[in-house]
């Protein structure tokens, strides 16, 4: 130990009780911002999950140009031979499984009632593996090909139920107009709430019929893990390079994205509160134990020790305090995830999302960092002062009884 | 030689609100190096306040001061600590040792301000405490040393940088009869031992049958040569 840090580690021992009631305080602050923290970074984690799970895989392959330009008939554009791109995509490390989609407008009618929404063409015998926020409210999930599964909003909307049945009508890729009889299986919510209110769903095939192509519009991706993005995006670069590569936070820019930023701001101000009021906190305690010290630093002042080398050990003294305070906030913080906070933490819907949530903690090790680097800062700053005092007096003025 | 202090004409005052209180008014000395001295004089009669001038701990406000030679009257506040470190010793009545250090380390301490090695400063401090005394007690924590035992671990702190003076404002004010002739006896030792000449505040009549020369303090000025 260097032997600045060896006087500040002594100096904790010279009121135990103050030290332990400094190192609570401290370590309050730290545990709940950790967990404020991992709590957020859980908030973000459900969106996250949400936004892959419910819509857009990992992410999703274009036609090159697609998303970009506006067109006269997009459906030109759409992927030629899907079956071989599928197997290329497949045969791509980090990428598990690849569902193509196709999406068109299409009217919806239903008795006297006729609605326009955005259909999805999906393989439904396949994206239920992974696609598992799909929650059903009333009846399933397709399970046929002459089938239909209806958003909540748009389901009442029609005033249909499972088992009622519904014409689509929608342009070919040749500017006809062509029109299948289908069921409802079921109505969904995800929790994206623009997504409940005007999406239906058909199985793809069926899609491909009333459009009259045997192209599909993109393929979603489902990969090892959501790391494993810019190594499959390259990869795919290279062996496709006939297609646009798309990470799911890109794809719902606004959703994901907004939410994440929100979070964020929110959290930085958090955290300058909890930095304010652990400062203030301990600022007292601080104040008396350094005051308290003035004949003794006196007397080092008088035999010439300089102030500024006693400002190293002052200062060291209170980082010492708050960096093990934050520590004992870390373990705080991480025994309450481990024991009270192990089932999750249940929330309301959040923006943009109409179900409810369990937020577990998601502590990252970066939130150590700044678990031990804040209150260090808040024992600094609130050391400050009294730091300030002993160094500015007079010796005379310190060492007088 | 030029002797260790020589001061004309010191003057201080203290300032209460609005009022100045007056309390050197021209202090002339000279102290050889080597010497054992005793400022005295009743309570209040300025001792520690020109003990305070004479160890750079505070500055007159009229006359001047010389230390070994070297006016003093332009130094910086940063020269004056750098003087402190290196040429003066301070003891005090109520000894203010670190309560968290062991009677080696707070000996020690000042070797590690003046940048000695780990192991130099503790055999320094080692050899400092046999000196005073204290070679048994060496591990132990002021608390758990007697007040006698505690000034001698002040006296190896201060003796331990090697400078020229220890200034002492009531050494013994704090210490029964027997205990403070213990503590006259370890100024004696180091005197003879460590070369270095002793300053001291005080009214113990004790210590002062041991000084070389008195000065006494009164209404502001010295009277020399008075062993009151
Ligand atoms: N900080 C101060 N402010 C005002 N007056 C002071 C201060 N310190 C000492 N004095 C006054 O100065 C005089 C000399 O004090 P001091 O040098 O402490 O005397 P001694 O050490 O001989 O008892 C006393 O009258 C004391 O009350
Ligand atoms: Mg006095």
């Amino acid at each position: 130990m260097s032997g600045l840090f060896f006087l500040s580690w002594r100096n904790l021992f010279r009121n135990p009780r103050r030290t332990a009631a400094s190192l609570a305080t401290v370590g309050l602050g730290a545990a709940g911002l950790l967990i404020y923290q991992g709590f957020n970074e859980g908030i973000m984690n459900q969106y996250r999950e949400n936004v892959i799970r419910v819509r857009y895989g990992h992410g999703q392959v274009f036609p090159k140009g697609y998303r970009d330009r506006a067109h006269g008939n997009p459906r030109e554009e759409w992927i030629k031979d899907p079956a071989k791109v599928e197997k290329e995509l497949l045969s791509i490390p980090g990428v598990k499984q690849v569902y193509a989609r196709s999406s068109f407008y299409s009217f919806l009618t239903k008795g006297p009632v006729r609605m326009a929404a955005k259909g999805e063409g999906v393989e439904w015998k396949k994206e239920p593996a992974f696609f598992t926020s799909m929650n059903f409210e009333e009846g399933s999930d397709l399970t046929g090909p002459a089938q239909v599964t209806l958003g909540r909003g748009l389901a009442n909307s029609l005033g249909a139920k499972p088992g009622d049945e519904i014409r689509l009508m929608s342009q070919t890729v040749t500017g006809d107009i062509n029109d299948i009889g289908v069921k409802v299986a079921g109505v969904f919510h995800t929790g994206a709430q623009d997504f409940d209110s005007g999406v239906f769903r058909v199985d793809l095939k069926t899609a491909q019929e009333l459009l009259k192509t045997d192209r599909v519009e993109l393929f979603t991706l489902q990969n090892d893990s959501i790391e494993a993005w810019p190594a499959v995006s390259k990869a795919i670069g290279e062996k496709l390079p006939q297609l646009d590569r798309v990470p799911y936070d890109e794809l719902d820019a606004v959703y994901y994205k907004n939410a994440v930023n929100f979070l964020d701001a929110q959290f930085a101000f958090i955290r300058l509160i909890m930095l304010l009021i652990v400062a203030l906190g301990i600022f007292n305690t601080i104040t008396v134990g350094m005051l308290e010290r003035a004949p003794e630093v006196g007397a080092l002042r008088a035999n010439g020790e300089p102030r500024r080398r006693l400002f190293g050990i002052l200062v060291r003294e209170n980082a010492l305090l708050g960096v093990l305070g934050g520590a004992l906030g870390i373990a705080v913080a991480v025994l309450m995830d481990k024991t009270i906070l192990r089932g999750g933490i249940p929330m309301p819907p959040g923006p943009g999302i109409t179900r409810h949530f369990l937020i577990f903690l998601e502590i990252q090790p970066r939130h150590y960092v700044q678990a031990m680097l804040l209150p260090m800062l808040a024992t600094v700053l609130s050391g400050l002062w009294p730091v300030a005092r002993l160094l500015r007096s007079g010796i005379p003025q310190l060492l007088r009884p | 030689m030029d002797p260790l202090y020589r001061a004309q004409g010191l003057h201080y005052s203290y300032r209460l609100e609005d009022q100045e209180i007056p309390v050197l008014k021209g202090v002339d000395l000279t102290i050889p190096p080597g010497s054992f001295t005793c400022l005295v004089g009743p309570s209040g009669s300025g001792k520690t306040t020109l003990l305070n001038i004479l160890g750079l701990l505070d500055r007159p406000s009229r006359g001047t001061l010389a230390m070994s030679g070297q006016d003093l009257s332009n130094l910086s506040e940063d020269e004056f600590e750098i003087l402190r470190l290196k040429k003066l010793g301070f003891i005090f009545q109520s000894f203010h040792l670190i309560p968290t250090l062991t009677a080696l380390e707070n000996t020690a301490y000042f070797l590690g301000t003046l940048g000695r090695s780990r192991s130099q400063a503790l055999e320094r401090a080692s050899a400092m405490l046999e000196l005073v005394g204290l070679k048994d007690h060496r591990h132990k924590r002021p608390g758990q040393l007697s007040s006698g035992q505690c000034q001698r671990v002040a006296i190896a702190r201060a003796v331990a940088k090697g400078p020229e003076v220890i200034l002492a404002d009531e050494p013994t004010a704090n210490l029964d009869r027997t205990t403070a002739e213990d503590i006259i006896s370890v100024f004696q030792d180091l005197r003879a031992k460590e070369k270095v000449s002793f300053l001291f505040a005080t009214h113990d009549m004790h210590l002062v049958s041991y000084a070389e020369t008195t000065f006494k303090l009164q209404d502001g000025r010295l009277e020399p040569g008075v062993a009151a």
